[in-house]
């Protein structure tokens, strides 16, 4: 029989809600069905039964019993998230994952050459899941059917069912934690079947012929064996995290608050499973009932919640959504952290997390599209250009072998040319000809006569397309000592197209 | 008034006469090459890590060449560089002939003179960067004392080169050089004659620009003499 693990969380909805309001630890707290006063309490803390809550109490009879009871609505993107948490721990050990509900089911065969033995696993499982907020138990044994037993009836966070041990253990344990339907679990109490041993002890074919199908595989579970496969289910790499607000909020602080929490599980579950945020999408729901969505992207993938948190806040800065929001949704694009290789002789560059908020706070300064790396479109077109994301330099630095200047380096050093300082527009001017030579300009803030016209440079290209271009440059040098580009296009307008400095 | 002007006449005999104390000379990694002889030459090696810098000069004289060529220089020893042009006036191609390698050019479009000083201030503040160049542009805007001061700090705090590039002197006392690239003036192709009549043929190219530069205050020691630069057209 294929070795099975089963992580587990008991109370989920109560997990759920101490993962996203860790300040909720250690004080009565109770999940209600809904937020109304006479939804039925499905979850409580330890602390919330010490003082006299209890499970199908309304919410206001548990208040009444414990008025510092703090009541919390079940909420299904919480618990949706916890249950995408707790599979996130398990694909953290690379195996064959099956979610079922508020557990997960881990083929663990094929890990005993990565761990000592099973309950090395087991401690891992366990670390893996408090890693991203959960205290889960787990159970390990031949089969999905007395794992699930080991992990939810184990009196220990880690029970290993030894191979071959599966029915002594199972023996002992009441029969209702076979989880039986309603009217088999009447059926086996009326038959004054207390406990899986006593199941066990049965005529197989008497129980199948009173029980049905189901008492069937109870019985075979009580005897210890369960030979369902694992339904392995492909790792998925869109993380997402939620969370619905009790009231609209419009303020930026009370949202960064918001944000925070959720940026800080994301992580977590992204390092769960050695990965990095690559990119967000932030989904805010409004109070019309309207959604306010953004896509964040990020000049390096990070684990960091701080660079991460000043980038969705800047950007919700930039653009504010148009109403109150009513919930918070966080979809993170899983990604592999960069590994820079860093080299002995060159500058190390700035650290990829802190360049990403730096680009993104520069963003928010300068406008979108007025920072990044610059690069020649692929045109013949004078002085177009492409703005591309910024990624911090990776072009291979040329080694300076003997202390000396690197040839490049030398070959610059001995002729500089002159740049030219591009006008964006180019300027409209009125110029005065001498023959086909400019000899005067005017216009613009420009007014100079002009002592040296060299040209004209013939540039034409497109013409297969609707935006074909034609163009004369001339290189001129004004009398006051300065040297501009002028040019004139296909429809005899001139323009200064810069001046050389 | 004859006792102040004869103060003055004392004060400046006693300058003369001390003997001029010279900073110590920094060290070679504390030094970040420009690309340029002429501008290394006046600068005793280089731009200074952590220290501000300014590269001035009007229209023509250079000032933009050399930045873009200490930029140019910069990359092609691995480090990352940033420049924030405050009127947007980069020209690819023209960064591309200085050496430019593109990749680790961070380039900022600030659009207005405050808003650059904040976009340089944040990439010194972010780290990393070897040199940071600050392009002032031509506007005309009063910047207050106290924001070159904070310029000063975080590239003292970074450890960057920082490089102001601007028609005139802004940075004050808080520049640790000034250089001054001024008199362009344009260099013609020689005349082509015709080897039949003597006649010239083809009318005179201009090929490039000479300018003088020189170092207009320094906290390093005596000045050198001002350099002569070529700078190429086409």
């Amino acid at each position: 029989m294929p070795r099975i693990a089963c992580l587990a969380v008991i109370d989920l909805p109560l997990a759920a809600w101490l993962r996203a309001e860790p300040a909720l630890k250690r004080t009565p707290l109770a999940v209600a069905a809904s937020a109304a006063l006479t939804a039925r309490i499905v979850a409580c803390s330890q602390e919330a039964f010490a003082f006299g809550a209890r499970l199908g109490m309304t919410a206001a009879q548990a208040r009444a019993r414990v008025p510092e009871l703090v009541i919390r609505p079940l909420d299904p993107a919480l618990l949706q998230a916890a249950r995408a948490a707790l599979l996130d721990a398990a694909f953290a050990l690379g195996a064959e994952v099956e979610p079922d509900g508020d557990e997960v089911l881990i083929a663990v065969g094929d890990l005993g050459r990565l761990y000592p033995d099973e309950r090395a696993i087991g401690s891992e499982l366990v670390r893996r899941a408090r890693a991203v907020g959960l205290p889960a138990k787990v159970g390990i044994a031949a089969g999905k059917g007395v794992a699930r037993l080991a992990a939810w009836s184990g009196p220990r966070t880690i029970e290993v069912v030894t191979p071959g041990g599966e029915a002594a253990f199972v023996a002992p344990l009441p029969v209702d934690a076979l989880r039986p339907s309603e009217e088999t679990r009447a059926a086996l109490h009326r038959f004054g079947v207390r406990t899986c041993g006593q199941l066990a002890a049965l005529p197989p074919g008497e129980v199948a012929l009173r029980l049905g199908h189901e008492g069937a595989r109870l019985y075979a579970l009580a005897r210890g064996r369960s030979d369902e496969l694992i339904a392995p289910l492909p790792p998925t790499f869109e993380i997402e995290e939620g969370l619905a607000l009790d009231f609209a909020i419009a303020d930026l602080e009370a949202l960064t608050f918001v944000l925070r929490g959720l940026v800080s599980r994301l992580l977590d579950r992204l390092a769960a499973r050695h990965l990095a945020c690559g990119g967000v999408t932030l989904d805010l729901a409004l109070e019309d009932g309207g959604h306010d969505l953004r896509e964040v992207g990020l000049a390096a993938p990070t684990r960091e919640p701080t660079p991460l948190l000043t980038i969705l806040r800047l950007a919700v800065e930039e653009r504010p959504p148009p109403g109150p929001i009513t919930g918070a949704r966080l979809v993170g694009h899983a990604a592999r952290l960069k590994v820079a290789q860093l080299d002995l002789f060159a500058p190390k560059g700035p650290a990829p997390d802190r360049l990403a908020t730096t680009v993104a706070r520069l963003q928010a300064l300068c406008g979108e599209g007025a920072v990044g790396r610059i690069a020649p479109a692929d045109t013949h077109r004078d002085g177009s250009y492409v703005m591309q994301p910024f990624g911090g330099g990776q072009a291979p630095a040329l080694r300076i072998a003997d202390g000396g200047e690197a040839p490049a380096v030398r070959d610059h050093a001995q002729s500089i040319r002159l740049t030219l300082r591009r006008f964006r527009p180019p300027r409209p001017v009125e110029v005065l000809l001498d023959g086909d030579r400019p000899r005067a300009l005017s216009g613009d803030g420009l007014s100079a006569q002009l002592a040296i016209a060299a040209g004209p440079y013939r540039t034409s290209g497109e013409w297969w397309t609707e935006g074909g271009f034609t163009k004369d440059a001339w290189d001129v040098h004004a009398e006051g000592g300065a040297l501009y580009r002028l040019a004139r296009d296909g429809a005899g307008r001139w323009f200064v197209e810069g001046y050389y400095d | 008034m004859a006792a102040v002007a004869d103060r003055l006449a004392r004060l400046a005999e006693l300058k003369r006469a001390l003997p001029h104390k010279a900073a110590p000379a920094a060290r070679p990694d504390e030094l970040l090459p420009t690309g340029s002889e002429a501008l290394d030459r006046l600068l005793a090696g280089g731009l200074l890590r952590g220290r501000l810098t300014e590269l001035v000069g009007w229209r023509s004289a250079g000032r933009t060449a050399l930045g873009l060529s200490a930029l140019g220089a910069a990359t092609r020893r691995g480090e990352t560089v940033a420049l924030v042009d405050v009127d947007g006036t980069l020209d690819p191609e023209s960064a591309l002939q200085a050496g430019l390698l593109l990749e680790r050019l961070l380039w900022v479009r600030a659009g207005e003179g405050a808003r650059g000083l904040r976009a340089a201030e944040l990439i010194l503040g972010a780290g990393g960067f070897g040199l940071v160049a600050l392009d002032v542009g031509e506007r005309r805007a009063r910047v207050p004392d106290v924001s070159w001061l904070r310029l000063a700090r975080a590239a003292e705090r970074s450890e960057a080169a920082l490089l102001v590039i601007a028609p005139w002197p802004q940075a004050g006392s808080f520049a640790a050089a000034t250089v001054e690239a001024s008199r362009p003036r344009p260099r013609l192709s020689p005349p082509l004659s015709s080897p039949v009549n003597n006649e010239h043929v083809s009318p005179r190219i201009l090929r490039a620009v000479s300018s003088c530069v020189t170092l207009v205050r320094s906290r390093r020691g005596a000045p050198e003499p001002p350099g002569e630069l070529t700078l190429r057209l086409r």
